[in-house]
């Protein structure tokens, strides 16, 4: 595929030579600067996860026990926030950086500088939330959601707003980056069809991120402005109206629901080949099912807003519109089974997470479905139900997701093999207690029970004390990966080699294991036979 | 003579002009995307009879 990868002994050199500060402070390359998003979003991972675990703690028994009611509304909130842009979108982001440049046969991204300066932003950002916990009056209790009246309540409303708006810089200045790099950087013979799906979904998902990050500033904009500024842009005493703010904030919420999980359909559609030693069945219409779930996730919005009051035909086109996003859903879930079929399959750690999350996530979908029925919705609208379903989403599809990809490329990234063994052990645990957790939610959910409250009837003790016991132990299986990560990166001796896993196909294992500091400072000769996906028919 | 410069960049001097340009036109479209989300706001605020109409058309059903 590649000739030899080009190793520019001058500039590796020279990075290592730089102290601490100018190596990752100063950074403008885009493998450590991949190495900073992963590891940042890995310290939220476990901040935001250290709110779920006082969540549950509380949600143990019925009655109020560890805290107060308002610090549990900033829990569920921060939770969110934390998990969402703090997490689940960095971790994205760096995997894009890391694999992106090798998967195109770039030598870094496109604007270097830029790429710096939008991870930066991002610890500054959320330390500004994070310290409205400890002020005065405390911090955000009106759900990640901030729908005002409510959220314009809270005393730390300028500092999330001002935290949101440096979020959305960065994901904005990461977006434009990835779009101009993918579009631009790539080696002669890489055309767009011949790209990884992986850089399909993060081109894809680039343009979702122009799309929707500006309309969520806007919207926070105003509700500062509504606050401070005396405009009633949602304020209905004033002649606005706050289902209004709804309308926008899911305009871009519904979009980002897609933007956390079409990086994570790229990576599954990398993983399932390489461990079933086939080429992904149908690609194009792998490439063609994303950007259409992109297209459909802007026309969906208001399946989130079915109770608030809609006009019947309003409701009735969100409903069809939203079933209709299963048909290229389904389209994907079927190919990777497809690959998986007849193939000559191994049970790595990466692959466990694949097919993980190829199952959970299908179960995440089919609830969602349920919820995207007008009548049905009308039942479960705020209910555990929909806690569940978001959470098969967003944790057993975009974490799974991310634990995979990084099992799957840190050997790459490093240079040393993790240990299988406590991989699989992570994984086993990860799996079985996260269903304990989330599972027994669909049927609390199913029984009335409301989100976003720290007491509840004792008709629902038995499954919350379900779901917490499996909280807390999916939470401690997560120390397991931490382990593995920490043993692979400063002490595994076992040496990875350049192509790692024997069916991985893709420019990317061409390079030594770890790549060098620059690579592919000469475009390498692109071999459609040794592509990823194979041969793809004009 | 006018000297092209373009003419002596390098293939990959050349992706990289092309990548400033694309990363340009994506900023601006940002830029235009966050400007009419308030406006469109802006609007509803001065046409209160169009959101009054929308709003009741929507409780009439």
């Amino acid at each position: 595929m590649a000739h030899a990868a080009t190793h520019d002994e001058h500039h590796d050199e020279h990075h290592e030579h730089l102290n601490f500060f100018q190596r990752w402070v100063m950074s403008t390359n885009h493998k450590d600067i991949g190495t900073l998003y992963l590891v940042f979003s890995l310290l939220m991972f476990f901040i935001g996860g250290s709110f779920a675990m006082v969540i549950r703690a509380e949600l143990f028994k019925p009655g109020l026990q560890l805290v107060q009611p308002y610090f549990f509304n900033e829990m569920t909130t921060m939770h969110a926030l934390v998990m969402i842009f703090g997490a689940v979108m960095p971790a994205f982001v760096g995997l894009g950086n890391w694999m992106i440049p090798m998967m195109v046969g770039a030598p870094d991204m496109a604007l270097p500088r830029m790429n710096n300066l939008s991870f930066w932003i991002l610890p500054f950002a959320f330390a500004l939330m994070l310290s409205t916990l400890f002020l005065p009056g405390g911090g955000p209790a009106g759900g990640w959601t901030m729908y005002p009246p409510l959220s314009i309540q809270s005393a730390s409303t300028a500092y999330v707003v001002f935290a949101i708006h440096l979020m959305g810089i960065s994901s904005i200045m990461g977006a434009i980056n990835i779009i101009a790099t993918i579009l631009n950087m790539r080696a002669p013979g890489m055309d767009l069809l011949k790209m990884p799906v992986f850089v399909w979904s993060w081109l894809i998902t680039a343009f979702l991120l122009i799309a929707v990050m500006p309309v969520l500033a806007g919207a926070v904009t105003m509700l500062l402005t509504d606050k401070y500024f005396n405009t009633h842009f949602f304020d209905a005493a004033g002649g606005g109206d706050p289902v209004l703010f709804q309308h926008v904030f899911w305009f871009f919420g519904h979009p980002e629901v897609y933007i956390m999980i079409l990086p994570a359909f790229g990576i599954i559609s990398e993983i399932i080949p390489t461990f079933a030693r086939k080429p992904i069945f149908g690609y194009k219409a792998m490439v063609f099912a994303i950007a259409s779930i992109a297209f459909l996730s802007f026309i969906v919005w208001a399946h989130h807003m079915f109770a608030v009051g809609l006009p019947l035909g309003a409701e009735i086109f969100f409903m069809y519109a939203t079933m209709l996003i299963a048909v290229p859903t389904g389209v994907k879930v079927f190919n990777w089974v497809a690959t998986m079929w007849g193939g000559s399959m191994t049970f790595e750690t990466p692959m466990l997470f694949a097919i993980a999350f190829v199952i959970l996530f299908t179960i995440g979908g089919f609830s969602g479905l349920m919820l995207a029925l007008v009548p049905a919705d009308f039942q479960y609208h705020d209910t555990y139900f929909v806690v569940a379903h978001f959470h098969y989403v967003l944790v057993t599809g975009a974490i799974f997701a991310i634990m995979a990809a990084t099992y799957y490329w840190i050997p790459k990234w490093t240079g040393h093999m993790y240990s299988e063994f406590w991989g699989k052990v992570h994984f086993w645990n990860s799996v079985v207690w996260v269903n304990v957790l989330f599972f027994p939610q669909h049927f609390l959910g199913l029984a009335g029970m409301p989100r976003r409250i720290p007491d509840y009837n004792v008709a629902f003790a038995n499954f919350n004390m379900i779901s917490s016991i499996g909280g807390f132990l999916f939470g401690a299986s997560q120390l397991i990966f931490l382990g593995v990560l920490i043993h692979c990166v400063w002490f595994s001796k076992k040496k990875a080699t350049d192509r790692v896993w024997e069916g991985a196909r893709g420019l990317e294992w061409t390079l030594s294991s770890p790549p060098p500091h620059h690579s592919f400072t000469i475009a390498p000769v692109i071999h459609d036979e040794e592509l990823a996906h194979g041969h793809v028919e004009d | 003579m006018n000297l092209d410069r373009r003419a002596l960049e390098s293939a990959q001097e050349q992706r990289v002009r092309r990548a400033r340009r694309t990363a340009r036109i994506v900023g601006i479209v940002a830029v235009v995307v966050f400007v009419v989300s308030i406006g469109q706001m802006l609007w509803l605020q001065h046409h209160p009879q169009a959101h009054a109409r929308a709003v009741q058309e929507a409780l009439m059903q």
